[in-house]
């Protein structure tokens, strides 16, 4: 059973979930290193992005994925706190379209891997 | 969804992968298509949080976009290469970005936006550099036109003294003493004339008088070698400042000893030293090492680390025995030659190497050329320049090494 996007305790659900339940999210879901390497990816963010899991797994999300991400407001949280979860309104270019979406920061101490949860703002 | 066929895939990733902002607008602005950089770069500079209109989003830029777009003519072509916008964020620097504007139809606009914030603040860094370096040179010629000047003079007081101390006897004496001579010849006849009293009193006075001739010639001679030996050390000095202060850019890159250079510039800063009773100590383990570079520019920045040497110790209350050590080594392996400049004054704290960024400095007016000049200077003749300190009021030590050049 999938989390809601908003719940407060997303980070502890979350990362006990397999690739199969991340699957079963509406939204999309980027697992990945405290390195910003993508570990896994659901399916709901493939097909928001019209790539395949191919193109994310391995990657480095915010130079190698979605540079659109890779400023202060995302990826320089990443980089510089330890502790994050922070939801902002923000813009993705899904199939080089503007597309506004509501992204969800997580990154613990507890935990080896950090998230970028996806959701369409134009979905709720 | 389903994912795209390989080719699509590959021809969106290449187009939202590529490494500079490309969008798609409108004559009004709104945005069509955009990739990952564009997203990237505009995203922090939409005040409403989302990208729906491009010039809305840079409406504080000093290109209107809307006007360019809107003024265009012709069906398609350029409409803008390569201009520099910039955007100033409200509370935070400017940005810069290269801007490009193709006109692909009657109403669908490509724009292409390059962050060249980096360049551009490399720019105004050399600048800067320029900037100093002429007003550098500026002072220079003046120090010139004022060093050659004050050489005529001096030249014109050592012809003078000089000539004062060729003139060994003074005639004036000599003649004194033939008159008194005479005198005591005549001794009798002035007897009978001017009475035993009266001649004896003149016999005196005129002894005295020669006496205090011949003291007054002697003192004045001492002077005279003193004032000679006076303008010699100005004269000396006048050279050393005259030999960095116009030497030609043509003739900049020469090989000479380090400790040459090091004493050069004790010398044009010994009156600074003398005035704050700061002693100089040296340990030269190698005298022998020759650096090869510019004179002038080596000699700059020794100036202005015995500089910084003295004038940490106006920020010191310490009542000590004031000193800077100049000590000169050679590398385990032969090849480089260290020169370090070892204070007691202020020291400082923090990181040594925030003092090396440009416009940083421990002093509150400084018209030295400071220490980010110092280290290019250092590091364009193939060395390394660097500072330690205990701490304030522990000293700092500034070092320089740099390659040793055999003949």
């Amino acid at each position: 059973m999938c989390p809601g996007f908003y719940d407060e305790d997303i980070l502890q659900a979350i990362s006990k979930m397999d690739g199969a339940e991340l699957n079963d999210c509406s939204y999309g879901v980027v697992k990945m290193s405290k390195e910003g390497v993508v570990q896994a990816v659901n399916t709901a963010e493939v097909e928001l992005s019209g790539l395949s899991q191919s193109a994310f797994i391995d990657k480095n999300f915010f130079t190698q994925v979605a540079p659109c991400t890779n400023n202060y407001m995302v990826a320089e949280k990443y980089r510089k706190l330890d502790e994050l979860d922070e939801t902002i309104p923000y813009v993705f270019t899904y199939m080089m379209k503007p597309t506004p979406v509501h992204l969800r920061m997580l990154k613990s101490r507890e935990h080896a891997s950090q998230y970028l949860l996806v959701d369409r703002a134009d979905t709720q | 969804m389903e994912p795209l066929g390989n080719e699509n895939e590959r021809l969106l990733r290449f187009l939202y992968l590529a490494p500079v902002a490309l969008l798609e607008i409108d004559r009004a602005g709104h945005i069509h298509l955009m990739n990952g950089y564009a997203a990237g770069y505009l995203m922090p500079m939409s005040r409403t949080g989302e990208l729906t209109n491009l010039f809305e989003i840079l409406s504080g830029a000093d290109i209107d976009l809307a006007e360019l777009v809107n003024e265009s003519v012709a069906e398609t072509g350029t409409i803008l290469k390569d201009r520099r916008l910039r955007w100033a964020p409200p509370s935070s620097s400017p940005l810069y970005f290269s801007l490009t504007v193709e006109r692909l139809s009657s109403d669908r606009f490509l724009v292409a936006m390059n962050d060249i914030t980096v360049q551009v603040r490399q720019e105004e860094r050399i600048s800067t550099m320029i900037e100093q370096e002429a007003l550098h040179r500026g002072r220079a010629e003046i120090a010139a036109g004022v060093l050659h000047d004050i050489g005529n003079a001096i030249t014109g007081v050592a012809t003078g003294v000089n000539r004062l101390l060729g003139e060994a006897d003074w005639p004036e004496e000599d003649a004194l003493s033939r008159l008194e001579g005479l005198f005591r010849d005549a001794y009798d006849k002035l007897c009978d004339g001017l009475g035993a009293e009266t001649t004896d009193a003149l016999l005196r006075y005129m002894t005295e008088l020669r006496r205090t001739l011949t003291s007054r010639r002697a003192e004045l001679h001492t002077s005279l070698e003193r004032m000679a030996h006076t303008v010699v050390h100005i004269s000396e000095v006048l050279a050393v400042q005259r030999q960095y202060v116009g030497e030609q850019p043509d003739r900049a890159y020469t090989v000479m000893p380090l400790v040459q250079l090091v004493e050069d510039a004790v010398s044009m800063q010994n009156a600074a030293f003398e005035k704050r009773r700061v002693a100089i100590r040296r340990q030269y383990h190698d005298e022998a090492a020759q650096v090869a570079g510019s004179r002038t520019g080596l000699m700059r920045v020794l100036v202005n680390l015995l500089r910084n040497a003295f004038e940490s110790f106006d920020r010191t209350e310490s009542m000590g025995e004031r000193f800077v050590l100049l000590e000169t080594s050679r590398s385990p392996d032969g090849n480089r030659v260290r020169v370090s400049m070892a204070d007691n004054g202020g020291g400082f704290a923090g990181n040594p190497e925030e003092l090396f960024e440009l416009g940083v400095s421990r002093k509150q007016s400084s018209d030295g050329i400071g220490l980010f000049a110092c280290r290019k200077i250092i590091e364009s003749h193939n060395g390394r320049l660097w500072l330690t300190s205990g701490g304030p009021g522990e000293g700092a030590v500034a070092h320089i090494e740099l390659p040793i050049q055999e003949e």
